[in-house]
Order: structure tokens, then C-alpha cells, then sequence
């Protein structure tokens, strides 16, 4: 018999599922200021697995997927309690340094940001940053990255050329090649396909999917059917609270709060 | 590159799935009309004990397109193919308890010889009713909604088929009163496979529907 957590409202589905836990988080609120962003979040992310975050705007998505990697430290006047763990470490241990930790967290934001560099240089940012300098090795992560990005073949004829020569949806996934090069565990995408016109959309949503294999994602959308193609979890945020959080088929067909029942049928937020 | 492998992918399993149940319709109808032709009472109790998979098989299908419908936002093609796929696959449901019902009626007919001459008589009623089942699995797997027309067509055909086999039925609970159970069964027999056939004519609308957009009334 499946016993449910009714307090974390923990999902049946997570009681079946067999990856590990990469990120756990647990207790977290999350302050800007005196503003509580988010409340007592208790979740788990699982290894290779695809993790949506929906929810209306203010909810708290935003903020839950930059407390992963600690992108919310560089915002003044913010303060997190409780923790988040990674394969079993605080990463808001004293000790740890937010710079590395992105090595292992890596992220990808709504607006495609390639650097002014050539497309080369765009991928091999990173491993150069954490002292990569032979260059075979550097190509062979370039053309490594960019093959899992779906890009290589559209790209290796002109890999000097500069990033801003490319599409927007190229760009994105330039952006992705670039935040796989250093090989984190995770990748974080914020709207990863928002800017992005549909034909693009279904090249990123069929990346994550790829991507999966080889990563764990955590995706933060605003496109609950984006969430339903791409995700295999589905956790919805409200008023800076974890609603519900559980599989995909299940917050889609059979939601256990009136709530998350409500916001996924458009019928608030 | 396709756009939307993994929506492809399962799209393309539920046709395959779609399919296997045919198939496993289509041979649990085989093995009935087989028990019934031959007396072998053995063969009739596996069509009964096997009759669950193809109950599991409809719930799975169900179950899968709407997690589809829900997830997926299919339009257009695909969502016809996962509507008429829902639909299809509760037809089929029935079919395979129209399969159990023949094997029922050959343990309780197979063993009283005045009854051969009407089990004879019967015979190519299922058989035509099954000759429809493979017509319409070739129709569903090509995608041909032309042989869907086609094959629908002949449900008048059993319609006739029926009706004289009715008459025949009644006339001999008449004039035998003693078998008047025995008949009644086959009478309803007879009923159950001019209702497969319909059953069949429905899925050919249905992959008239999924293939051309049309609705066709071809009962």
C-alpha cells in the first residue's frame, strides 16, 4: 500500500520511481528583503529525468530554479533557509563556491545570450575558463556539444563565424551547446523556448528530450502544454508554495488539488 | 530533423498496439469458429480463459490516448488517430466478447447431433463475419480507407444471412420444442455475429474518419 506525505503532498508516482534524487531540496523559503518568495519547499529532482516547474506569474518558479544553482546571491538583500542538496551536499554550505557549483548546475535563460564571440568560442567559454587549453581537446568538446545540442551539422562549416549570425532558435541552442560543454549534472532552462517561433519550440523540446539521456533537466515554463510534452515531473507553484508536484500523466489527467486542477485548465491564472 | 520524435514515437506504438489487439481478436474469433466446427471443447476454453489480455489491451490503449490527449495537444491527423483509436479499440473489446460467447454456445450445442445440421447451416455466417475481421485489420494497418468502404459494404450480405438463418431457427424450435433452449442459444448466436459485423462496419467509419477526415455512414 502507498502511503502518501498529505503535508508535501508527495506523489504516488515518486513512490515507483527508481533514479536517484540529484537535487533535494528541503524545508527552503527563499526572501527578497522582508518579501517570503517562497515557503517551506520539500522536492526531489530526479537523475536523468525531465522536471517542470509551472505555475502563474509570482509563484516563485523563477526564484525555485535560480536557488538551484545559486544564481539568486548575485541579487542584493536576499536570504535563503533551509537547504538544497546535491548528490547529498549543502550547496549553501559556507564552504562551497557558487562558481564551481554552476560547473555542476548549469542554466539556460529565456533570451538566447551568446556571447559577441565566434560560435567556437561561445562553446568553448567554459571549458577554457576551467583551464582547458589543448586544442584538440577543446575541439572535441566543441563538436561534442554541439552534436548533443542538435546544431553541429548546421553549424561546422562556419564555426568562426560570430554567434549573432545565427537564427534565434540556433542561438538557443548555441546556449545550450555552450552550458553542456563544461558537462554539469543539470541544466537549468528558464523558458527555454519562449522567445522561440513553434518550429523552433519542437527543435528544443525534442533536445531536452535527448538531453535527458545524458542529463537531468529542470525546466521553468509558462506553457503548461510545453510542460505536459517535455516533462516527466510536474511541479506547480503557488503563491510562493509547492501546490502539487508529481508525474506528468498524473497532474494532467488526474490532479490531486482543486487547484492545480484549475490553473492547468486555464481556468485561473 | 522531424519535429517531435518522441510524440512520433508514440503515436507510431499506438497504431502498433492498436494492431496487436486486432490480431489478437481476430485469432481468438479463428480459434471459436474452429471449437465450433470441429466439437473441440478444449479449444473453446482457451478462447474463454484468454478472452481477459484483449480486456487489459482495451483499458491500456484507453488509458495511453488520453495520457497522449492530455499531454500532447494533438491536432488534426493525430487526433483523429487517438479518437477513433479510442473507439476503435472498445469495438474490438466487444468483438472478442462475441468470440467468448460462440466458444459458450459450442460447449453447450457441440454435443447433441440433432443440432448438426444447424451448426452447419450457421457456419458460413461466422465465417464471412470472420473473413470481415481480417478484411478490416488489412484496412486499419494499410491506412486504406477505400478497402474500409469496400468491406463495410458486405455487411448487408450477413444482414441477408441472418434473416434466413432466423427463419430457419424458429422453424425448427417449432417443430422440436425439446430443443427449445438449445435454439434459443443459437438464435442468439446467430444475433452476435450479425452484431460483430457491425461492430466491424463502425471501425471502418472510423478509419474512414481517421484516414480521409470524413465522416461515413456506411452501416
Amino acid at each position: 500500500m502507498i502511503q502518501l506525505d498529505m503535508k508535501t503532498k508527495r506523489p504516488e508516482a515518486l513512490q515507483r520511481e527508481v533514479s536517484p534524487e540529484v537535487l533535494q531540496v528541503k524545508n527552503l523559503s527563499f526572501y527578497y528583503g522582508s518579501t517570503r518568495a517562497l515557503r517551506n519547499i520539500d522536492m526531489g529532482i530526479y537523475k536523468n529525468r525531465v522536471t517542470s516547474i509551472i505555475g502563474p506569474s509570482g509563484c516563485g518558479k523563477s526564484t525555485m530554479l535560480r536557488c538551484f544553482n545559486r544564481m539568486n546571491d548575485l541579487i542584493a538583500d536576499t536570504r535563503v533557509e533551509g537547504s538544497i542538496l546535491l548528490n547529498g551536499q549543502d550547496i549553501y554550505a559556507r564552504e562551497v563556491d557558487p562558481v564551481r557549483l554552476r560547473r555542476h548546475v548549469g542554466m539556460v535563460f529565456q533570451q538566447p545570450n551568446p556571447f559577441p564571440k565566434s560560435i567556437f568560442d561561445n562553446v568553448a567559454y567554459g571549458p577554457r575558463m576551467y583551464g582547458t587549453r589543448d586544442k584538440s581537446e577543446l575541439m572535441e568538446i566543441v563538436e561534442r556539444s554541439l552534436k548533443n545540442a542538435a546544431l553541429w551539422n548546421e553549424v561546422k562549416d562556419r564555426l568562426h563565424k560570430s554567434a549573432f549570425s545565427l537564427s534565434g532558435g540556433q542561438q538557443q541552442r548555441l546556449c545550450i551547446a555552450r552550458a553542456i560543454a563544461v558537462e554539469p549534472e543539470v541544466l537549468l532552462m528558464d523558458e527555454p523556448a519562449s522567445a522561440l517561433d513553434p518550429i523552433a519550440t519542437t527543435f528544443i523540446e525534442d533536445l531536452i528530450d535527448e538531453l535527458k539521456k545524458n542529463y537531468t533537466v529542470v525546466i521553468v515554463t509558462h506553457n503548461m502544454q510545453q510542460a505536459g510534452r517535455v516533462g516527466d515531473y510536474t511541479a506547480f507553484f503557488l503563491n510562493g508554495e509547492l501546490e502539487e508536484f508529481d508525474g506528468t500523466d498524473k497532474i494532467f489527467l488526474d490532479p490531486s488539488s482543486q487547484k492545480t486542477a484549475d490553473y492547468i485548465s486555464g481556468r485561473f491564472g | 530533423m522531424p519535429g517531435r520524435q518522441h510524440f512520433n514515437k508514440a503515436m507510431n506504438e499506438v497504431h502498433q498496439n492498436v494492431l496487436q489487439m486486432g490480431v489478437l481478436v481476430e485469432e481468438s474469433l479463428e480459434k471459436a469458429r474452429r471449437a465450433f466446427e470441429e466439437k473441440d471443447l478444449v479449444l473453446a476454453e482457451k478462447v474463454i480463459s484468454q478472452d481477459h489480455k484483449i480486456d487489459e489491451m482495451q483499458l491500456l490503449l484507453e488509458d495511453r490516448c488520453t495520457i497522449l490527449i492530455a499531454t500532447e495537444q494533438p491536432v488534426a491527423a493525430d487526433l483523429r488517430v487517438l479518437l477513433t483509436a479510442v473507439k476503435i479499440v472498445s469495438s474490438m473489446e466487444r468483438m472478442g466478447d462475441h468470440a467468448v460467447h460462440l466458444a459458450k454456445t459450442t460447449r453447450r450445442t457441440s454435443q447433441l447431433p440433432n443440432l448438426d445440421r444447424l451448426r452447419t447451416l450457421i457456419l458460413p455466417l461466422i465465417v464471412k463475419g470472420n473473413d470481415m475481421v481480417k478484411d478490416m485489420l488489412t484496412a486499419l494497418a494499410n491506412h486504406d480507407a477505400e478497402l474500409a468502404r469496400k468491406v463495410a459494404g458486405r455487411d448487408d450480405e450477413i444482414d441477408d444471412l441472418h434473416r434466413e438463418l432466423f427463419e430457419t431457427l424458429i422453424n425448427f424450435q417449432r417443430e422440436n420444442p425439446e430443443y427449445a433452449l438449445q435454439t434459443t442459444d443459437l438464435l442468439f448466436l446467430i444475433r452476435f455475429f450479425e452484431r460483430l459485423c457491425d461492430h466491424v462496419t463502425h471501425i471502418c467509419e472510423w478509419i474512414v474518419l481517421r484516414e480521409t477526415g470524413e465522416h461515413a455512414e456506411l452501416s
